[in-house]
């Protein structure tokens, strides 16, 4: 039987959201005062 | 008009709307031969649009709108924090236009991978001379093809970096950053404008960046704090401490940009959030609130994982 290594991505990440902004001037609008 | 090839990655072949409130830029758009519509006249996002605020009122706009229309892709591009002129927002659309987002997002894919699977890395290519370590357990902001195939809203500098953000100055920073880069341009962001900041900030940012534009410059950067910005052996620190407010001189992001579509057609000149997904890397420092965020941009530079 043949062994095959599977190497699964590693694709942990944040994803831009209303919880999660990072630095895009999107969270900058919907938080302004 | 149907939307360009490359944009039906995210639309298809469907109708796309552009939307704003200036009228000004809408009657470009029009002349392009672009569908349009004014913000303040929708109950409704449209199903496919990229939204242009040239105000913090059209902006949350937006996001009402959004919350009110069940089926959307929207990208959404903050014009009023970076340069509210319909000449800027035009540069912006066309170079979002003439943008590869199947290409940018695998990217994206590729470059999550290598972040996620190692810890150091060296910056090469274009001049730079430069190491960064992420942090165990660190984790990008990043967009891949599966976050936009349904519904979305989604800020268009999200479509081309991976990027660690320092947030909260009392938790640690994700990354660790040491060396040169040169620098091709920079852009300058301040939310609202603050009181506590020195006067005529906007006028000396807007010449350093033209400055830069035109002879480039030479960032020096030591565990996270940037020791020196060069312009033809000039050093320009002081006034990047005084711009970047309370955070001064540390590192707030470190990003890889994914962008290739833009390398031939980009102007550092404008104030253009299209121009921090180049291809490279961009370092920032400052928050945008209690200070100027000013991203610095390198073009071309490779980041390898070192083993």
């Amino acid at each position: 039987m043949k062994n095959e290594k599977v190497v699964k991505e590693k694709l942990n990440r944040i994803t831009s959201g209303p919880d999660n902004f990072g630095w895009a001037p999107l969270a900058w609008a919907h938080t302004e005062e | 008009m149907s939307p360009p090839n490359m944009i039906s990655t995210l639309f298809g072949h469907e109708k796309l709307s552009i939307i704003a409130d200036s009228e000004d830029f809408l009657r470009e758009c029009a002349l392009l031969g672009l569908n349009t519509a004014n913000i303040s006249k929708l109950k409704k996002s449209p199903k496919n649009s990229i939204v242009f605020s040239f105000s913090n009122d059209a902006a949350k706009m937006t996001f009402e709108l959004a919350k009110n229309t069940e089926s959307k892709k929207s990208i959404f591009c903050a014009t009023q924090v970076f340069e509210p002129s319909v000449t800027a927002a035009l540069y912006s659309l066309k170079l979002l236009l003439s943008c590869n987002f199947e290409h940018a997002l695998c990217t994206q894919r590729s470059v999550l991978n290598m972040l996620n699977s190692n810890e150091l890395f060296l910056l090469s290519g274009n001049g730079a001379d430069a190491q960064v370590s992420v942090f165990p357990h660190a984790q990008p902001y990043a967009l891949l093809a599966e976050d936009v195939s349904h519904d979305f809203v989604q800020s268009v500098a999200e479509f081309f970096e991976v990027h660690y953000a320092h947030m909260n100055p009392q938790e640690p920073c994700p990354f660790s950053f040491s060396g040169t880069l040169k620098i091709a341009g920079i852009l300058t962001v301040l939310r609202k404008p603050n009181p506590l900041l020195p006067e005529g900030l906007k006028t000396s940012l807007k010449w350093l960046s033209d400055r830069i534009a035109k002879e480039g410059g030479l960032l020096s950067i030591k565990d996270n704090t940037i020791t020196s910005l060069k312009i033809n052996n000039e050093e320009h620190i002081k006034l990047l401490d005084l711009a970047a407010g309370f955070r001064g001189l540390k590192l707030t992001e470190f990003a890889i940009g994914v962008n290739d579509a833009i390398a031939l057609k980009i102007d550092y000149k404008i104030n253009s959030q299209m121009n921090e997904g180049i291809s490279g890397v961009h370092l920032a420092i400052g928050d945008g609130s209690s200070g100027y965020h000013i991203d610095f941009l390198s073009p071309s530079v490779n980041v390898n994982p070192i083993h």
